[in-house]
């Protein structure tokens, strides 16, 4: 049979062999991946992977130079996910890059499956089997894994082993009682030395730029599952924060990079904040919000590099002046001068990295800042005062969980 | 009737002999005529045998027939021996002249009557034409006696049907009902060729106890085989040149297959009966040396589930009937293997 | 004159002598010798008709058959398990096992709209409701034109389907010509559209030649039709009634069936190769054939050429007498797409994932002759089949099924079958009420 196979390979001697053209394969950078990445000093869809993971020990991008006024070195026994600064809706906001789907159009929610002893709709986690792990069935190296899942209850008797069941099939084998729990969470498998970074200077990860310290995935909440038999970690952003459709595909929002075109030609991103959308390019879709105000958007996010026009400026406080003269030497965006009344406003760190397209005046007249200044930091606003020719999809999809909005600390 | 054939071969040797003998003796001397032997039977009809049935008189009626024709045979003969030329080339002249002369002998006769009636001058006695080239149905009724002549018939016709194939290649043959049919003698010589992936003849009648060749004249290796019951058979594969063969014991018919080209198909139609034949391409047949009586006709085409059938009566020479077949037998979507494992043609394999 | 005479004279002794001399002793001739002369006053040369004598003309063939069937399926039809969620869906069950015809078509594909992504049959969609339905009309056209060493070949099906799954279509299953060009050789080269060479199972794709309804679990991989050059040659040894073949093909894909890729252009640039070496040893009753099988190329569901699929399989076929023994392995790799897309007989999906499989199945049954002129034939069949497969990244099912069955063939027109499938889920996939009774009758014209 061997020698047929060969045979079978040896007539075809005029097929060429491709090599992947690795612009257009699908991958799955998992949370090890990216780091791995960054440890390689490596790339992303063209995005360096230590922008989106600071290695134990280094200095984070975004709070040190020119961002800070000295390096503010990541946390020595960890790793971590670069918290990144944001706009959203006009309200600041933050997010990490905790996965990466480079070439994959979209993500499917898969089952997070929970153990209870008995089932409640109005409280379906009010008898959790304890000590039991809960079971996902699908890993990193599937083009199918979603960090994305919806809670199913199985019922099993009470005195049944925690550990008795370590895989989905041992659950459909047995036949079991399974319901639906309508919530989803957002819980990439990630090893626990991975989480948002902390400077070893802070108590706990801030966002750059206006330092308010952010929700965040304590250690604790990284938490062990059985995947096929196997025990395997994952770590727990949050609860009921994003939403699907009946097919099962997870809703995903423009995530606008501003960006330049360089010297060379190619577009790079700025650094500044990004802004985080809300629905998909065009459909004006409202922000969805829970009760308290949380976002139910943004945990999925599909990258735009967002071109900015001539006219536009970045809102950088004097006292930031390394910073000031960083962006101004990019080119590509204004850094005009803040009247010293704007400065002196007690929410003036808000709108730090803020950008408007009528900086220059709007920077200098406080009567009428700030509802004067045509600010770009929502979809609508991107999307009524630049056009969809300056608003460039990507190929790159990316699990960014939300960590703070409007001066809320989102997380578990 | 051999004995009247073997007689009358005899008397037309012994009258070659004589003939060349008398015409090298005429070249020499004539012969004092020789004293006639009254001992003859005289020439007087009609013979002295008893008629009690119409059997019977058919055989006085055979045997009167052949003693005219031995008498003016002999008594030729004898005239001439004695060198009355006038009275054999009477004797003769009056010999070609009876009715359903043999044509051999009319052949045998002509030129000395002829040579005769010179020899006793005067003027030449107009004679019947010299007869044709006998038919083969004549030539079969000739090789009869002449009494049993009137006891064997011609039974032909012509057959429709056979849907779009056309009638050609139906067997025809006849069983009776009115006693035992004898049985068939095996033919001999019976060839199916393989050539061009086809086998040749495609349909083949043959009797009960023939042995058919089935010869390979193709390049490539061929096969025959049946999966017809209770003649099933594999000859297996063989090249070019070699004939394997097969007797065909039992009647009915034989699909013939090649294991290796699907598309190679025939017949063998095994009739116990020796009186049968095949139609042409126009569906005519003509069944020979079939004695009177009742029978019952059966047709047999390829697109036939039965044999049709129909009852007939021989009693005349020549009985004419119109066939008609069925296509009623579903023409197999797939050609099976020598396992029964159907093939599809356009595989080739 | 003397010669005239003494000719005359042998004439008449041998007309005298001929038919009283006595008969030959018969003697069974040997193999191969001369024929002796026919002396049967009615004897016949045969009949061959002017269409396949030296001035034949071409030949064509109209042939064809109407499949209608009868099924009932459990559960909801479709092998997915209410209340499993993971997606895709089809990558965690086996979607074919409910088929309920010749082609392997389910009852159902109802996912509760769950996202599938293109592992997918052709659909009935009946659901569990018992239904008749005409699986096919099939007609086929072969022509082979005088004096040439040329076969040409159509097939083309009609598949009536009226519900929300898949509309009627027209299908030219298969397209191609033959030549032989060697008249000393078995050398075959087809150029079109054919079947596969791969394994066995592709000779019993139709309704009316297949023993039983239903295709194995391991079809979708070996029996499909795919658009290139074949090539076949088979060398006989006929002291040992046996002969050695290669079928070889390149082809735009390789052989999964239609529902699974899209056959009828090359995608890739890069074509797919197949290839059978078999042995087989036929007598009069009893045949045995066994062969190995190879396919590699691209996966030609996507553009790219670089993601390739390799599988090998062997095969067997024992028929003695009534009973007939077959069976064939598969053991199947792809590579993961190199692009997003993925492009099936059943539309366009996002991702093609990395796939492996390896299965077989075993097939007996007993065709007894009945002797009568209606009722042919009637056979009596089983098979188990066993299939475990593994999309990348999601976990291995492993399932099998138990199918055993009746024929009844009449007049060698009709066929009427039925069939019951016990599909089982052994491992990895939830177990799902998908059991199936089905029964098909088959004109054949």
């Amino acid at each position: 049979m061997r020698f047929t196979y060969l045979c079978a390979c040896a007539g075809i001697l005029l097929l060429r062999c491709d090599s992947v053209n690795p612009s257009t394969a699908p991958k799955v950078w998992s949370a090890v991946d990216i780091r791995d990445q960054a440890i390689a000093g490596g790339t992303i869809a063209g995005f360096s992977a230590s922008d989106w993971v600071t290695l134990r020990g280094n200095p984070i991008p975004m709070l040190s130079p020119p961002y800070g006024a000295s390096p503010r070195l990541q946390s020595a026994n960890r790793d971590g996910l670069n918290v990144m600064p944001a706009f959203s809706e006009g309200k600041t906001a933050a997010y990490a890059v905790a996965e990466a789907w480079q070439n994959i159009p979209q993500l499917w929610i898969q089952p997070w499956y929970r153990f209870v002893t008995s089932y409640n709709p109005a409280n379906p986690a009010g008898a959790p089997l304890p000590n039991a792990m809960p079971i996902v069935d699908i890993d990193t190296t599937s083009w199918f894994y979603c960090p994305f899942w919806e809670f199913i209850y199985v019922v099993v008797p009470a005195d049944t082993p925690p550990d008795k069941y370590l895989s989905a099939s041992q659950l459909f084998q047995d036949n079991l009682e399974m319901h639906r729990g309508g919530s989803g969470l957002v819980a990439p498998l990630a090893p626990g030395d991975i989480l948002p970074a902390v400077a070893q200077s802070d108590p706990s990860p801030v966002r750059p730029f206006s330092n308010d310290a952010i929700g965040t995935a304590p250690a604790g909440l990284n938490i062990p599952i059985a995947l096929k038999g196997a025990t395997r970690t994952s770590t727990l952003y949050s609860s009921g924060l994003f939403t699907w459709d009946s097919t099962g595909v997870v809703d995903q929002v423009p995530l606008f990079v501003f960006a330049r075109v360089d010297a060379s030609g190619q577009t790079v991103p700025f650094g500044l904040p990004n802004v985080i959308g809300t629905g998909p390019i065009g459909s004006g879709r409202p922000a969805r919000l829970t009760g308290s105000g949380m976002p139910q958007f943004g945990a999925l996010s599909r990258v735009y590099l967002t071109l900015l026009p001539p006219n536009a400026g970045v809102f950088i406080p004097s006292s930031q002046s390394s910073l000031r003269s960083y962006f101004a030497s990019l080119g590509g965006i204004r850094v005009d001068p803040i009247n010293p009344a704007i400065e002196a406003r007690t929410d003036a760190k808000d709108y730090s990295g803020r950008v408007a397209l009528n900086s220059a005046s709007c920077f200098s007249n406080p009567a009428t800042f700030p509802s004067g200044c045509q600010w770009l930091d929502s979809q609508a606003a991107l999307e009524i005062n630049l056009g969809p020719g300056r608003l460039l999809q990507q190929d790159l999809l990316l699990t960014s969980p939300v960590l703070y909005f409007n001066g809320l600390k989102v997380g578990l | 009737m051999r004995k009247l054939t073997v007689i009358t071969g005899l008397m037309v040797a012994l009258v070659s002999l004589t003939a060349s003998g008398a015409t090298a003796r005429a070249k020499e001397q004539p012969h004092a005529p020789a004293a006639v032997d009254s001992s003859w039977p005289g020439e007087e009809m009609p013979l002295p045998l008893t008629v009690r049935t119409p059997d019977d008189l058919v055989f006085k009626e055979t045997a009167e027939h052949q003693y005219l024709i031995f008498n003016l045979l002999a008594s030729g003969k004898l005239a001439y021996d004695r060198g009355d030329m006038a009275t054999a080339a009477t004797k003769w002249e009056t010999l070609l002249r009876v009715p359903n002369l043999p044509a051999d002998l009319d052949r045998v006769i002509r030129p000395l009557a002829i040579d005769a009636r010179q020899r006793a001058g005067g003027a030449a006695a107009e004679l019947p034409p010299e007869p044709a080239a006998p038919s083969p149905d004549q030539a079969a009724l000739a090789a009869v006696p002449a009494a049993a002549k009137k006891r064997v018939s011609v039974v032909r016709g012509f057959v429709t049907g056979g849907g779009s194939l056309g009638a050609g290649g139906t067997v025809v043959w006849l069983k009776r009902r009115d006693g035992a049919t004898p049985q068939p003698r095996p033919s001999r010589g019976k060839t199916v060729s393989q050539k061009g992936k086809k086998f040749i003849p495609r349909v083949l009648a043959v009797p009960v106890g023939t042995t058919v060749y089935f010869r390979n004249d193709d390049e490539v290796y061929h096969n025959v085989f049946s999966l017809s019951h209770p003649n099933e058979f594999d000859l297996g594969l063989y090249q070019k040149g070699i004939s394997r063969y097969k007797t065909f014991n039992t009647a009915g018919p034989v699909d013939l297959l090649c294991n290796i080209h699907s598309s190679m198909s025939a017949y063998v139609y095994v009739v116990d009966s020796p009186y049968y034949a095949q139609a042409d391409r126009r569906g005519n047949f003509t069944i020979r040396g079939v004695p009177p009586g009742k029978y019952t006709l059966r047709a047999w085409h390829e697109t036939s589930l039965e044999p049709t059938e129909q009852p007939i009566t021989v009693k005349d020479d020549v009985v004419e009937v119109a066939v008609t077949v069925t296509s009623d037998r579903p023409a197999p979507a797939f050609v099976p293997d020598k396992a029964g494992k159907p093939r599809q043609a356009q595989l080739g394999y | 004159m003397r010669s005239h005479l003494a000719k005359m004279l042998c004439f008449a002794l041998g007309a005298a002598g001929s038919s009283g001399a006595a008969a030959q002793p018969r003697s069974e001739p040997p193999q191969s010798v001369q024929e002796p002369g026919p002396e049967n006053p009615n004897d016949s040369p045969g009949y061959t008709p002017d269409e396949e004598g030296p001035s034949a003309s071409g030949s064509l063939k109209l042939h064809g058959y109407i499949d209608v069937g009868f099924a009932k399926a459990q559960g909801n039809g479709s092998s997915f398990r209410q209340g499993d969620t993971r997606l895709p869906a089809d990558y965690g069950v086996d979607t074919f096992a409910p088929a309920i015809n010749s082609r392997g078509e389910v009852a159902s594909l109802d996912a509760g709209g769950r996202f599938v992504n293109g592992f997918l049959p052709y659909s009935m969609e009946i659901g569990s409701r018992a239904s008749f339905f005409i699986n096919t009309v099939n007609a086929d056209i072969q022509y082979t034109p005088p004096g040439a060493p040329l076969l040409i070949f159509a097939r083309t099906q009609l598949l009536p389907r009226f519900a929300n799954g898949t509309k009627t279509r027209v299908v030219v299953e298969q397209a191609f010509g033959r030549l032989t060009p060697f008249s000393s050789q078995e050398f075959a080269l087809s150029v079109g559209k054919f079947d596969s060479v791969f394994g066995i199972e592709y000779l019993e794709n139709q309704a009316n030649l297949r023993i039983g309804i239903t295709p194995s679990l391991i079809a979708r991989y070996t029996t499909g039709q795919s658009i290139g050059a074949k090539a076949f040659y088979r060398y006989h040894l006929p002291s040992i009634s046996s002969a050695i073949s290669i079928n070889a093909a390149v082809t735009n894909s390789g052989n999964w069936v239609e529902s699974l890729q899209t056959p009828d252009i090359s995608l890739t640039g890069v074509p797919n190769g197949t290839a059978r070496l078999g042995y087989e040893l036929n007598m009069l009753g009893f045949q045995v054939k066994v062969g190995g099988s190879g396919m590699y190329g691209p996966r030609n569901d996507q553009q790219s050429s670089a993601p390739r699929q390799r599988a090998f399989g062997v095969d067997g076929r024992v028929i003695l007498g009534w009973l007939s023994l077959s069976g064939e392995y598969i053991n199947l790799r792809e590579d993961s797409g190199a692009e997003p897309g993925k492009y099936t007989g059943t539309g366009v999906y996002p991702l093609a994932s990395g796939f492996k499989v390896d299965g077989f199945y075993n097939q007996a049954a007993v065709a007894i002759p009945t002797g009568a002129t209606s009722l042919q034939t009637v056979t009596l069949y089983a098979r188990y089949d066993r299939r475990h497969a593994e999309f990348e990244g999601f976990g291995p099912i492993l399932t099998s099924r138990w199918t055993t069955g009746a024929r009844l063939d009449f007049w060698s027109a009709l066929a009427v079958k039925a069939e019951y499938l016990f599909n089982r889920e052994n491992a990895g996939a939830p177990t799902v009420p998908n059991d199936v009774f089905t029964s098909s009758v088959v004109f054949t014209w």
